[in-house]
């Protein structure tokens, strides 16, 4: 793999993809990665969506649908100015990202150790799969009835709905990414003399690193969606209350700048947080089987 | 630095018997095994796959446990793995969220060696192997040579009393293992520890050991220990030619030969 110099003249790609954050350039028979160009991804990414904007705002001025059912983009932005001033907004989306980042924290927390512990331990294993796996079957939205009943309405209902979506991801991901590192790595810490503690820090850990951070990222997205669905019905703050409570006065304004809204912030934890963290650990990492 | 290691391996009546997991039958791969390495030695192991070569190895690593018998180093009955045992793997086994240096500086550090020396010593080891220059460099950016010399100059840097060596230059191409071959022999020569080298090439094993410890089909055991009586220093180049060289290789092929199932021997002539 090698960075095409500027000016240099090649064939045309086979394909073209975006793979973990890089662009990933097939000729024949040779490889690229590049950096995806700022400039262009962005343009590349807000195209599309304006044409969307474009479509939607024909059809709202055409006024097929009235306009309290189907408000114009217009509408939605002047919604969502009157919403900025006034702070609600911002209420209500640090509502929703504190609960992510709490949920978040506690799945975390308790599927790394539990995922090692799982990943290195034969009867570890043999006592926990059999009901992790059962469990995963579960979407995090079947908990919010018994969530609502044992910690009432807010804060609580919800983080407990977000960790049970988080949870599973990364301890998935965590067990099988220490099932894969090489024997002989493990072998090769022993006879340096690695105690059972050093082990998990210096090499369980940073070898199963690349398949954690895909399960923090794959979490991360069930967490959200569990967010929104929990708030709907289990609080009274939040991105998803605010949708959902939006209908009861017809304002599918303020619904559809939720909605947006939700967009936004999950592409911005997505594109500042997340897909950095893989990118790097890819990269650092290169091939950890090769 | 370290002359010669004062620490012999006796290996008293080994034996391992294992379940195979797909028919649970037990399988001996080792029996009645009985071998004693000499402090400061350079023993090979040769025989034919599936003689336990690999698994006695471990055994003296203490990554697996024996069924039967003893392994003493320094005189102790070994249980564990320790670092007084480095190993260095066919598959190098480095690991590669680490650059060269801090695959090196591996074992001092979880000793608790202070950063700034451990880094000097690792540095050393490096050069020592030839490998000056390629401390920042991270395993996949070396070719397969310089990853064993890096593997080499990490369990070295450990200065472990026995270095047990497990087929370590079987997957790379014939004139980098001359290289590393002869490397191998001037750091040994420089730093004698107690080396048992395990190998399934017979030149490899003549060119490098004092010793050549011949084991037989399973159950493994040891048939015959041949010494090796060539000068030193030992070069590929001047040895190409040796007479007594030749004469050794063939008696330690006939040997092994005499380990491959007769019917085996007939179907590769019959072919």
């Amino acid at each position: 793999m090698r960075e095409a110099s500027v000016g240099e003249i090649r064939e045309l790609p086979i394909s073209v993809r975006v793979v973990n954050g890089l662009l990933k350039v097939v000729y024949r028979g040779q490889i690229v990665l590049k950096q995806v160009p700022g400039a262009h991804t962005l343009l590349s990414f807000v195209f599309p969506l304006a044409l969307i904007v474009l479509v939607w705002g024909v059809v709202a001025a055409l006024e097929v649908y009235p306009d309290y059912l189907f408000p114009s983009p217009l509408k939605v932005a002047a919604k969502g100015w009157e919403m900025t001033l006034s702070g609600d907004i911002f209420r209500h989306s640090a509502a929703s990202m504190f609960r992510l980042g709490l949920g978040f924290a506690l799945g975390f927390g308790l599927a790394l150790p539990l995922g090692i512990l799982v990943g290195v331990n034969r009867t570890a294993s043999a006592l926990f799969t059999p009901p992790t796996v059962f469990f995963q079957a579960i979407p995090g939205l079947a908990w919010v009835p018994l969530a609502i009943l044992w910690l009432g309405i807010g804060h609580k209902a919800v983080t407990f709905i977000i960790f049970n979506s988080v949870f599973f991801p990364i301890l998935f991901n965590t067990i099988l990414g220490i099932r894969s590192i090489p024997e002989n790595m493990v072998n090769a810490a022993l006879c340096l003399g690695a105690s059972p503690w050093v082990l998990v820090k210096e090499v369980y850990v940073p070898g199963a690193l690349p398949s954690i951070v895909a399960g923090v990222r794959l979490g991360s997205g069930y967490g959200w969606r569990a967010l929104i669905g929990g708030e709907m019905i289990a609080t009274s703050t939040g991105l998803g209350f605010m949708i959902f409570d939006a209908r009861q006065f017809l304002g599918t304004d303020v619904v559809i700048l939720g909605m947006v809204v939700i967009g936004i912030l999950w592409l911005l934890t997505d594109s500042v947080i997340l897909r950095p963290l893989e990118r790097r650990t890819v990269l650092r990492w290169g091939t950890v089987r090769g | 630095m370290n002359p010669t290691s004062t620490v012999g391996v006796v290996v008293e009546d080994l034996e391992k018997v294992y379940v195979d997991p797909q028919t649970a039958d037990e399988v001996v791969a080792i029996r009645g095994l009985n071998l004693e390495i000499q402090p400061g030695e350079f023993l090979s192991i040769i025989g034919p796959s599936g003689c336990g070569k690999t698994t006695f190895l471990h055994m003296v690593a203490g990554l697996r446990k024996s069924t039967g018998g003893r392994i003493l180093v320094d005189g102790r009955p070994i249980s564990r793995p320790g670092a007084d045992r480095g190993m260095v793997f066919q598959d190098y086994a480095l690991f590669p969220w680490k650059t060269a240096l801090e695959n090196v500086e591996f074992g001092l550090k979880i000793q608790g060696v202070a950063a700034r020396e451990r880094a000097e010593i690792a540095a050393q080891y490096l050069q020592m192997v030839g490998l000056d220059g390629f401390q920042r460099k991270y395993p996949r950016e070396l070719s397969g040579g310089m990853q064993q010399r890096v593997a080499l100059a990490r369990a070295l840097a450990n200065k472990p009393a026995v270095l047990l060596m497990d087929e370590p230059f079987a997957s790379v191409d014939a004139l980098t293992r001359i290289n590393l071959q002869e490397l191998l022999l001037r750091v040994w020569e420089r730093e004698r520890r107690t080396v048992i080298f395990v190998t399934h090439s017979v030149e490899e094993a003549v060119f490098l050991s004092e010793r050549v410890a011949v084991f037989t089909a399973r159950p493994g055991r040891c048939q015959e220990v041949v010494s090796i009586d060539l000068p030193g220093p030992r070069r590929w180049a001047a040895l190409q030619s040796s007479i007594r060289m030749t004469e050794l290789r063939r008696h330690l092929f006939e040997l092994v030969q005499g380990q491959v199932p007769v019917e085996l021997q007939l179907a590769e002539r019959g072919a």
